[in-house]
């Protein structure tokens, strides 16, 4: 007779969570549903991230000049040598770059060249030239005092503090300045937001301006050769863009006392290649449906224990129920996480040349390579997202215990506002992706566009308050309730 | 384990909304026999070996597993093995991982896994779906989970449920085998019959309380009472006889008279005296369904005490 005591397994057995990871690694590969759940998810999230991008097109590199120039322009002729001089008073903050200041410019008609020294909220004094170049001043804002001096085709910026003591900026040659160009004072403001049109689902976007308005005083054009004193005209160089409410904005100009009140909108420069499509989240963007199958795939680890009283037996075999949650969490986690990141990476793969094909190549638009930190958060974040989307599911898969209700009222929180989300006013759409567990998709912005609804982060974090929530009720709810 | 090998309820007591499942339930299950559950369909067994497992919370009173909360157990399947519900497995996963799972999860080596499935008898189909597993190989599957860890202490709920003959036989003598090699084993069952000849005690519970917990021989002795069967030719002359004596007679099959209030000499003495012929006399002995009949059917009647103090 053997006895209980020469029990064999006693010296071998252990009670690590290195065991409960492998008990629950065992039970999610041992059934088919989980295989099916992977091979659904991520097929899905290939097959519509292709559909996307064959479906999407664009011209961005047939476009016209990315050359921008629009400002509200108050000037004189200068003919030969001479320098401009003025005292920005106060300068009203409609956004960072708003641009108020001195320009030399060959003609008043759009895309004339020019040089000009102005100062701007939040980034100091800019000299700038023909649409590129910037050199930047010292000074931080207004008031302060700016000139411009023409020598030949040089010409010099400065600014000062006190009209005394004058600091140059720097010096740009514009070898096409003809003997008479016009001189005076400028005010311009780029977009900051964006006018959208939303109609059925179908939404148009284009750059809203709100005009910005400076006043000078102390303005004096000063030719080397003496020449009698010409009058001011004002114009708006080039036609801004409306007001986000669709009004159109009209620049304006008038002097009093020797103060002078302008008010532009617009910007100058050259603008980078490329439209604002986010090329990179198009091509992940299949994950909207993948994660359906990911959703039943975190309810099901659980529910399926409760549906044949499976869970009896787990928690008979380990008693401690919170750490036979986490050691579902993690391994769940782990294995979507895996998934998802093979999933977005051959996403992008695939639906690359597909993008090219429609336009979306260099210049505009070049490839995206994972040596970018935006785009290697793009897929990673997504695989982070399936991941801690399978949690959120697990957790309410444990809290309601049946398949059917969980999966039902996690698709309704994530799922459904996807798709409701186009049909709903812009704000409201971005209430949506904001709030829901659906935050957690901004890891895959890799450009700022008006549609971004959170920081990727900060939307990832969403998410991860969301799992974080359940998993506690589930752990609550584990310990509490008979099984 | 040694003396601490055993089950121990004290005061259990489990409501389900306004059902009372168990009501102040005690009781110890002893190694090295089969001590039997017994009582009819909803008398609180399988919630009785839940609270044991530490699956459902008793409202009142603790259960012990060789002398510890079952819940406080880091690896559970070295000291108990349970099967309470056969179909409690995932129709999707094979066998051999139902049980490797379990393995896994309290550190047991994967050759355990082999080796219960041969001694189950489900070596052949280890790699089966348990999807598609008879009733009986699913027992035979719950059995080799409880035995995983080579446990002191077995639990087996209702195991005999649905079982061919052959199943039962095979059950029986597991259990009886188990028992003999030192271990307790706990069977419950709502049929009396079904734990003849196997357990060694019996606990008996009827909505949720204590009937009797004794042994199966102190049992049978006490319904036997102190009758005698007496076979005769002459039933009417010797009822008359024995009832006049004093004696209850009753007439059973045949030539057989069941006689209760006197000794077996006494009837002899009586018969004897008035030339009756008898050719046969023997103490009554009741079956275990007979004991367990006349138990739950007067079961306020029934002095527990006295058979605790019998035994
Ligand atoms: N989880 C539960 N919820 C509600 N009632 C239950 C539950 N489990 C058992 N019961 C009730 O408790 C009583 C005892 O049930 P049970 O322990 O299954 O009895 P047995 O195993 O002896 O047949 C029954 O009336 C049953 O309906
Ligand atoms: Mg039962």
């Amino acid at each position: 007779m053997t006895t209980p005591s020469d029990n064999p397994a006693a010296t071998t057995a252990r009670d690590g969570f290195g065991q409960l990871l492998r008990a629950e690694w065992t039970k999610l590969r041992s059934v088919r549903s989980t295989a099916w759940c992977l091979i659904l998810a991520a097929g899905l999230m290939l097959l519509i991230s292709a559909l996307g991008a064959t479906g999407s097109t664009t011209d961005a590199n047939e476009g016209p000049s990315r050359r921008v120039d629009v400002f509200h322009f108050v000037h004189q002729p200068l003919t030969g040598d001479g320098s401009v001089t003025a005292h920005v008073l106060t300068q009203q903050r409609t956004g960072p770059s708003a641009r108020a200041g001195l320009m030399i410019k060959e003609g008043t008609e759009q895309g004339a060249p020019y040089v000009s020294i102005a100062v701007t909220p939040d980034r100091g004094v800019q000299m700038q030239a023909n649409f590129e170049s910037d050199i930047a001043g010292t000074a931080s804002g207004a008031p302060v005092w700016l000139r411009l001096t023409r020598t030949g085709t040089s010409v010099t910026g400065y600014e000062s503090a006190d009209g005394a003591t004058w600091r140059e900026v720097g010096s740009v040659a514009v070898a096409t300045l003809p003997p008479t160009a016009q001189v005076g004072l400028f005010v311009t403001s780029p977009s900051t937001a964006l006018r959208i049109v939303r109609q059925g689902g179908n939404t148009e976007t284009s750059s809203a301006f709100e005009p910005s308005t400076a006043t000078f005083d102390s303005v004096s054009v000063a030719p080397m050769s003496p020449a009698p004193a010409a009058a001011w005209s004002d114009l708006d160089v080039g036609k801004p863009g409306p007001r986000t409410d669709g009004t159109p904005v009209v620049g304006s100009s008038t002097e009093s006392g020797g103060i002078f009140t302008v008010t532009g909108a617009g910007d100058i420069g050259t603008l980078p290649p490329g439209g604002d499509n986010d090329i990179v989240r198009d091509s992940l963007t299949g994950v909207l449906i993948g994660m359906i199958a990911i959703v039943v795939l975190g309810v099901v680890f659980m529910t399926s224990e409760y549906a044949k009283g499976v869970i009896r037996t787990t928690f008979t075999v380990s008693p401690r129920r919170g750490r036979v949650l986490a050691a579902k969490a993690v391994v769940l986690g782990l294995v979507v996480f895996a998934v998802g990141l093979v999933t977005a990476l051959a996403a992008l793969v695939l639906t690359r040349p597909i993008q090219r094909r429609n336009g979306f190549e260099a210049p505009a638009y070049p490839d995206p390579s994972l040596a970018d930190g935006l785009v290697l958060r793009a897929v990673i974040g997504t695989a982070l997202f399936l991941a801690m989307l399978a949690l959120f599911a697990l957790g309410v898969g444990t809290i309601l215990r049946r398949a059917a209700g969980a999966i039902t009222l996690v698709i309704a929180l994530v799922v459904v506002p996807s798709i409701i989300g186009v049909f709903l006013p812009l704000n409201a759409e971005l209430w949506l992706n904001r709030t829901t567990p659906l935050a957690g998709l901004a890891m895959q912005q890799t450009r700022d566009r008006f549609d971004n609804a959170i920081g990727p982060w900060a939307g990832f974090g969403v998410l991860c308050a969301w799992a974080a929530v359940a998993l506690g009720l589930a752990y609550w709810q584990l310990r509490r309730r008979d099984a | 384990m040694g003396m601490t090998a055993t089950i121990e309820a004290r005061g259990l007591r489990k409501h389900y909304g306004r059902t009372v499942a168990v009501d102040g339930l005690s009781f110890t299950v002893a190694p090295g026999q089969v001590t039997g559950f017994v009582g009819p369909n909803g008398a609180g067994k399988s919630t009785t070996m839940r609270m044991i497992l530490g699956l459902d919370a008793p409202d009142e009173g603790t259960a012990l597993v060789g002398g510890r909360q079952y819940r406080s157990l880091r690896t559970p399947l070295r000291e108990v093995g349970a099967l309470l519900d056969a179909a409690a497995i995932h129709p999707g996963r094979r066998a051999r991982n139902h049980l490797l799972w379990m393995a896994h999860s309290n550190g047991l080596p994967a050759g355990r896994v082999d080796e219960v499935l041969e001694q189950v008898g489900l070596g052949s189909v280890a790699r089966r779906r348990a999807g598609g597993f008879s009733l009986g190989m699913r027992q035979r599957l719950g059995i080799a989970g409880a035995l995983l860890g080579d446990p002191p202490v077995l639990m087996f709920d209702e195991p005999v449920n649905g079982l061919d003959p052959e199943g039962i036989m095979w059950i029986r003598g597991l259990l009886r085998s188990l028992a003999a090699q030192g271990r307790a084993v706990f069977v419950s069952s709502h049929l009396m019959s079904e734990l003849e000849d196997t357990a060694d005690h019996l606990i008996v519970i009827g909505r949720g309380r204590l009937i009797t917990d004794a042994s199966v021989d102190k049992l049978i002795a006490a319904a036997s009472g102190d009758r005698v069967d007496v076979r005769t030719s002459r039933r009417a002359e010797a009822m008359t006889v024995l009832a006049n004596a004093g004696a209850t007679v009753a007439a059973g099959d045949h030539e057989i008279l069941t006689v209760n209030g006197l000794t077996g000499e006494r009837i002899a003495a009586l018969l004897t005296e008035r030339g009756l012929p008898f050719s046969e006399l023997r103490q009554h002995r009741a079956s275990l369904e007979e004991a367990y009949m006349e138990l739950t059917r007067d079961a306020v009647e029934f002095n527990v005490t006295s058979v605790r103090q019998a035994s």
